[in-house]
């Protein structure tokens, strides 16, 4: 097998275009497959930074009768804030908290008008939790007014200094129009907060919305990593309330984000059929080219299921070495994705691709994109040069010799 | 008797059109013998050559080496008999490109999975040397000259000291020159070695060299 | 005698007004009220420069408020709507699917028209809700008007204050302006082409404007209504809906 090896080896070093061409297909597909999966990978850590900084946080309470399936209703709210609060601060391990009203409205200029989310927001301790306050690219957020994302206001067509009206049924269900003076705009990472959020102080969100406390508290933990170890303690401090951590909040972001990963993984489904194709038509032809060498070493004792070994070690080298040449041309590439990053809002827009993203997004090594291209490229090439090699199975050696070359 | 062919017949089918290359061959050869086989194109002198070499399968008849009939042997089992007692020396030489002259000549021994990595040095070196390639062993196949690269293929087919060499027209794509020292060298290797060697030609003087001359016309030994 | 008989006639329509605000709200609630209804409408939905027109029937039934509506034009062809009490589904067609609007989803308009759900749907009785008071009398489009403002006497009320110009002869509301708690106007709503159905007046075309939006308008033209006939049986019940 060993001697088998060599052959193969000698055979493709001494490769033709063709072999050449289809190795370095291979290694292009793995190492775009790499780049993208790595680049997904970043996306997604992205995101989900982003996902708790703007909108998770660790760990949130709410009420217990709180529905999900309409977030801003504020139907069911926290009544008693302070008590929880109060809590929360003596847990040792909760590093910081804030409460946050959520509602719908529409905002508009007397012109135009759009739903947006509205968020009433705690100005002391906001900060602890979420990270609005270093994303304000303009003023700030002060009493009797709003921070309005830039999506929104350039749509709005308003800027800091503007009036602006929000429009809501209080918790009661009147109409409730109040004028806001735009004292500050807010740009980050998070599109939702971009595009369709407008943040009042706590207390006048309370006091329109007819609420008493808030719709939730937000608060972050010493080792976010693993929210289960916590879960205990909240639950038997905060019976009656609903607890949940990062992770149970963001399961549906985490199944979108796994249709995206999918891409990633067609894909590779792509680089596979190039390995199919490429390796079936670059076999096939050395076969048929290589009839008196192969008629010769079967002249020489060669077996016939030896030879056909033969090819199909060269098909699982083409594969191998393609993958590896591809993983470290796209490793050495995605040092400059991974340590410089990139920015896609220059490239895409603030839509941001439908990623919770924007900005500078640095890539993530995804160990599991080697081991995944390198095991599927190299089983996709050893079988497809399996049709391929089987061929000289049914070889005869003096017709071989016989072959005019 | 080293090898024994008994009424051994063979047709290729090509299409509607058959045609018969061997009528009836009965032949004897001795050990250590020198013979050529001789005859115009078409004669059947491939064809023999490859039905006792076992890479063709013959209709029927019997070949019989050292008592073992090989007409009865699967396709591996013959390949390992190739392997032990078969050289073959080609009329394209048919080298390995991608291999140099050491690794040619090391390859039957490599495919016999016997001898160490020293052994096989020692006894390449020393077949390249009977050759007269001393010195050219890193060299590829396509950087020698016709009749070097049938040396190698002399050095490839006797370096496992086989019981029978068969050659086909091993001078046919030599110059006359070449030709006749590349038949001297057969001949040494023969005497010196105790090689049986078994090999076509239609070169007169090559089949002055020969201890034993069978001449075959139309699939027929003529008597 | 005379100089009293005089101010009694001046006095006249100071203390009518005064007191009649609640009896005037009264008869409009009357006008309003019915036991089962029928109509076809067709609703014009203008939005900048863009103009929508679809068509819809429906039943009502007052007792129990119940209603029950269907799309007819081509675009929206089989949307239905069913309100039972406080519950309100809807019917698409294509997903072939009821879903119950709750919530912030009430709060959306009506086929994207200025008229929230809950503004068709739920009706909402001025006197249990509102402090009504006569403010004076005017002409508006060509009829003279009593001037009412309805304020909140609750904080459920949907408006903090409503304004209302009542046709005198009719008791019909030929304008309601509507304000948010903040005192901002959102909208209003202009009845005209009043009709006599049976005993009753009805504003054949309603037009609903959101102050909030410049170039706004949805614009409701009844095409039939008829009152207390027989619903088709199971009008009202989620059943129909899928039918």
């Amino acid at each position: 097998m060993k001697y088998l090896f060599k052959l193969a080896l000698k055979n493709i070093m001494k490769a033709r275009r063709r072999t050449i061409l289809t190795f370095l297909m291979l290694s292009f597909g793995v190492m775009v497959y790499l780049i993208m999966e790595s680049m997904l990978a970043g996306f997604d850590k992205a995101s989900f930074q982003n996902f708790i900084d703007f909108e998770t946080g660790h760990f949130k309470i709410r009420n217990e009768n709180f529905d999900e399936d309409h977030p801003y209703d504020t139907d069911y709210s926290l009544k008693n804030t302070d008590q929880i609060e109060e809590k929360l601060k003596n847990l040792d391990f909760v590093t910081g908290y804030t409460s946050r009203i959520n509602f719908l409205s529409e905002i508009d200029n007397g012109i135009d008008s759009t739903p947006v989310i509205t968020v009433g927001v705690d100005p002391e301790n906001d900060s602890k939790v979420f990270s609005l306050k270093k994303y304000i690219i303009k003023g700030s957020l002060e009493k009797g007014g709003a921070l309005l994302g830039k999506t929104l206001a350039d749509d709005m067509k308003v800027d800091a200094g503007d009036i602006i009206y929000i429009t809501f049924r209080s918790s009661k269900g009147m109409f409730t129009s109040i004028e806001l003076l735009i004292t500050g705009l807010v740009q980050s990472a998070d599109p939702k907060v971009n595009n369709l959020t407008v943040f009042i102080n706590l207390d006048e969100a309370r006091e329109h919305m007819g609420v008493e406390g808030a719709t939730e508290i937000t608060f972050r933990v010493k080792d976010y990593q693993e929210p289960e170890r916590y879960t205990k303690q909240l639950e038997s401090d905060f019976s009656g309330f609903r607890v949940q951590s990062w992770k149970e909040l963001s399961t549906d972001f985490t199944a979108l984000m796994s249709t995206k990963r999918a891409g990633g993984r067609y894909f590779l489904l792509f680089i596979v059929v190039i390995a199919l194709v490429g390796i079936i038509n670059t076999l096939l032809m050395s076969v048929y080219e290589k009839r008196r060498e192969i008629g010769t070493l079967m002249a020489l004792g060669m077996e016939h299921n030896e030879i056909r070994n033969v090819f199909m070690i060269e098909g699982f080298l083409i594969g191998f070495f393609g993958s590896i040449c591809g993983l470290i041309i796209g490793t050495i590439t995605n040092l400059y994705f991974i340590y410089s990053g990139i920015d896609y809002t220059a490239m895409v827009g603030e839509g941001g691709m439908g990623f919770n993203v924007m900005g500078v997004i640095k890539s993530s090594w995804v160990i599991s994109a080697y081991i995944s291209s390198l095991l599927i490229v190299v089983f996709a090439s050893v079988l497809s040069s399996y049709y391929p090699a089987k061929k000289v199975m049914k070889m005869n050696p003096a017709e071989c010799l016989r072959t005019v070359q | 008797m080293l090898l024994e062919i008994k009424n051994l017949n063979k047709t290729y089918h090509s299409g509607k059109v058959d045609f018969q290359a061997l009528y009836d061959i009965n032949l004897s050869i001795k050990d250590r013998e020198f013979t050529a086989i001789a005859g115009p194109s078409g004669s059947g002198k491939t064809t023999l050559l490859n039905s006792i070499g076992c890479i063709d399968r013959v209709d029927s008849g019997d070949i019989l080496m050292m008592g073992e009939n090989l007409t009865d042997k699967t396709q591996r089992e013959l390949a390992r008999f190739r392997r032990q007692n078969y050289g073959f020396i080609f009329q394209t030489y048919n080298l390995i490109p991608v291999l140099t002259v050491y690794e040619n000549v090391e390859l039957p021994l490599k495919l016999l999975k016997k001898l160490s990595d020293n052994e096989i040095h020692g006894k390449v070196h020393e077949m390249l040397n009977k050759v007269g390639l001393q010195g050219l062993d890193k060299r590829m196949p396509l950087e020698l000259s016709g009749g070097q690269q049938q040396r190698v293929s002399i050095a490839r087919a006797l370096v496992k000291k086989p019981k029978v060499v068969l050659a086909d027209e091993p001078t046919a794509n030599l110059d006359s020159k070449t030709g006749q020292t590349i038949v001297a060298l057969m001949k040494e290797l023969n005497k010196k070695e105790g090689i049986t060697f078994l090999f076509s030609t239609h070169d007169h003087f090559i089949m002055e060299q020969a201890d034993r001359l069978i001449e075959m016309h139309d699939g027929r030994i003529k008597k | 005698m005379k100089k009293s008989f005089l101010l009694f006639f001046l006095l006249i329509p100071l203390i009518a007004s005064a007191e009649t605000a609640d009896e005037i709200i009264n008869k409009v609630d009357q006008n309003q009220l019915f036991i089962t209804q029928k109509y076809k409408i067709e609703m014009t939905i203008k939005k900048g420069n863009r103009e929508l027109a679809k068509e819809f029937f429906g039943y009502g039934q007052k007792d129990g408020d119940k209603a029950f509506m269907e799309f007819t034009n081509r675009e929206d062809l089989g949307v239905k709507y069913l309100k039972l009490n406080d519950e309100l589904w809807i019917y698409f067609p294509d997903a072939d699917d009821i879903m119950k609007i709750s919530g912030h989803m009430l709060k959306q308009g009506l086929m994207g028209s200025d008229i929230s759900y809950e503004d068709l749907l739920e009706t909402e009785e001025m006197k249990t809700k509102y402090e009504s008071k006569f403010i004076k009398s005017e002409n508006f489009d060509g009829r003279d008007c009593y001037v009412i403002e309805a304020n909140a006497k609750v904080e459920d009320a949907s408006y903090q204050k409503q304004i209302l110009f009542i046709d005198k002869e009719k008791y019909i509301p030929l304008k309601i302006e509507m304000y948010a708690k903040g005192g901002r106007l959102l909208k209003n709503m202009l009845l005209s082409d009043i009709r006599k159905v049976g005993s009753r007046y009805v504003p054949w075309k309603i037009e609903i404007q959101d102050k909030r939006r410049r170039n706004s308008k949805t614009t409701l033209v009844f095409k039939e209504i008829i009152y207390d006939i027989n619903v088709p049986e199971n009008t009202f019940t989620r059943r129909s809906l899928k039918k």
